[in-house]
């Protein structure tokens, strides 16, 4: 039996498996150490890098859901100049590939933090941040508009050569639209989904739990969500599709691919068990191996 | 995988819980006797650790917990009873086995030389005050302890050392002092006083405050809810001073660059 090939192309390169850790919940790579092993992860999206400080939203950021949790964390980061000072050297470390989630309020803040990663060796490509549902500027409002989405991603693509990821909001009328924009402005690939703005009332207080109102749901509860979004937009665009929302299982995985997804991102379930990256892959191997398919790519078109 | 981290995640077993107080269970676990079963350092007070809940996945997030006491062959905390997976860790039986993650964040420092500890707690805070008098006796050194309750039902039941002098305050006056922690302390030269508290947030204030009018070090232990509980997703906000911009917001996090703060530190 020939071991399945699992590398993933994006635009002329290769992730060496599928299985990545979404941008915000694994921080900038170093803070699992002792227990994760990076080395069986397919990539490291970072957390949000924008081109000054951000402090977050004032707490509580978290709540929990029946299956998922609730977060309002505001693209908390500590700024480009302190990325390229601190951080660069933690994903120079890696010993798998480094994509860095960008995030802004206006346009140039995109353009900033594209341009400064393009001259960074270490960042393996970016994944734009359209979806953020936690700002109040940008964040969301990039990803609901076509035309919007279109004219950021075109001039990102100007400033920037490696691969570009978009990162699609679930929170709009028709995600294949969105997604063929993304595509014909110059995106490599989309991952799809970011959160579900949701909500959490505490009725004794009778107010939100998230002081803002609204935060982004995420967890197992989104999963039917994102995989019929990934179906949606594979079938919509020709460039691969990257899945998340509420992985915490190889099957899991499994019906985000089987869906149209070239690869996955773990997001939630990595504060359960920060180790459920490598099993899931070990879970997909087997998968492949027991049902006869060689590649990824022979697992798309069944529906 | 096997690094500098000093925290690692393993199984253990629950030896036996108890009921201290109304609402409020002592849970002793073993660590489980395989090689993964031990922590890589022996976890000190004010430190904590993470579960992961019993309906994983349906209930996502692990749950936060201080020590109360950890030697060789495993560890102890308090818990309040306050939802669902606290519910069901309430109703888990002896022998069952607990994923932990631990031990994470910041001590309580040590004293400053000459100086008498004072630990005042509330509510589940009295698990690691618990602890750090623990710590304090093992190394011959006396101290205050201040509890506060709303009243007798919810007094905790527990074993202090011998070398700590352990004052009981209720709101309503049912058992011991009649008042609030701050009443505990009244008629008490604190002039060599090191305050270290951990409780509800007004509690917690109300310490500090005190420790500020009588020029006097505190250090609070957070609470606050947590994801990753390793510094990764930002979820455990704790609004502290900004000295280079008092006009704009800063937080530091919980789980990392505490529990455990100086109170000057931080925004009451």
């Amino acid at each position: 039996m020939v071991d399945p090939d699992l590398t993933v192309a994006i635009a002329g390169k290769t992730l060496p498996n599928p299985v990545g850790v979404a941008s915000g919940t694994f921080g900038f790579g170093e803070e699992y150490e002792g227990l994760t092993d990076t080395a069986s992860l397919g990539a490291v999206y970072t957390k949000a890098v924008t081109p000054e400080p951000r402090a977050g939203n004032p707490p509580p950021r978290l709540a929990e859901t029946p299956a998922g949790m609730i977060n309002a964390i505001g693209l908390a980061n500590p700024g480009l100049a302190a990325f390229l000072s601190e951080k660069v050297r933690i994903l120079e470390r890696l010993p798998c590939p480094a994509i860095v989630n960008v995030a802004g309020a206006v346009m140039a803040d995109y353009l900033k933090v594209a341009e400064a990663m393009e001259e960074v060796d270490s960042v393996w490509g970016i994944e734009l941040n359209v979806s953020c549902p936690n700002v109040d500027h940008g964040g969301m409002a990039f990803g609901t508009d076509p035309k919007v989405l279109e004219s950021l991603t075109y001039a990102v693509r100007k400033v920037y050569s490696k691969p570009i990821i978009v990162k699609l909001s679930p929170n709009v009328t028709d995600i294949g639209e969105i997604a063929r924009a993304a595509e014909s402005a110059g995106a490599d690939a989309l991952s799809c989904i970011n959160t579900l703005t949701g909500m959490k009332v505490d009725v004794l207080r009778r107010q939100p739990v998230i002081p803002r109102g609204t935060g982004g749901l995420s967890g197992p509860a989104i999963r039917p969500v994102g995989v019929a979004a990934v179906w949606k937009v594979s079938k919509a665009v020709g460039i691969p599709v990257i899945g998340l929302g509420g992985i915490s299982s190889a099957e899991d995985a499994m019906e985000y691919l089987l869906a149209g997804a070239s690869a996955i991102q773990v997001g939630t379930a990595l504060f359960g068990e920060p180790d459920i990256p490598g099993r899931i892959l070990g879970g997909i191997k087997i998968y492949m191996v027991q049902e006869g398919f060689s590649r990824i790519a022979d697992l798309h078109g069944f529906f | 995988m096997n690094s500098g981290s000093p925290h690692k995640r393993g199984k253990a077993r629950i030896l036996d819980q108890r009921i201290i107080a109304e609402g409020y269970r002592e849970m002793k676990l073993s660590y489980s006797s395989d090689s993964n079963g031990r922590p890589r350092v022996r976890p000190s007070s004010g430190q904590f650790f993470t579960i992961l809940p019993h309906h994983y996945p349906l209930s996502i997030m692990r749950r936060p917990f201080a020590y109360s006491d950890s030697d060789e062959n495993g560890f102890s905390f308090i818990y309040e009873i306050r939802g669902p997976a606290t519910r069901d860790l309430a109703n888990l039986d002896d022998g069952s086995p607990v994923d932990w993650i631990g031990p994470l964040g910041s001590t309580f420092p040590e004293a400053p030389e000459n100086s008498r500890p004072v630990l005042v707690a509330g509510g589940i805070g009295v698990g690691p005050i618990l602890y750090l008098a623990r710590e304090l006796a093992e190394a011959g050194a006396e101290s205050l302890v201040v509890l506060g309750a709303r009243n007798v039902g919810l007094v905790p039941r527990l074993e202090w050392p011998e070398t700590a002098e352990v004052r009981i305050c209720t709101d309503d006056g049912s058992h011991g002092i009649h008042g609030t922690v701050l009443d505990g302390l009244s008629n008490t030269n604190v002039t060599n006083a090191a305050f270290y508290t951990c409780g509800p947030h007004p509690m917690m204030a109300a310490v500090h405050r005190f420790a500020v009018d009588t020029d006097r070090p505190c250090w609070v232990s957070m609470e606050e809810m947590m994801a990753c509980g390793v510094g990764a997703c930002q979820g455990c906000a704790i609004p502290v001073k900004d000295e280079d911009d008092l006009s704009r917001p800063a937080y530091k996090q919980a789980c990392v660059e505490g529990p455990i703060f100086d109170s000057r530190e931080l925004i009451w």
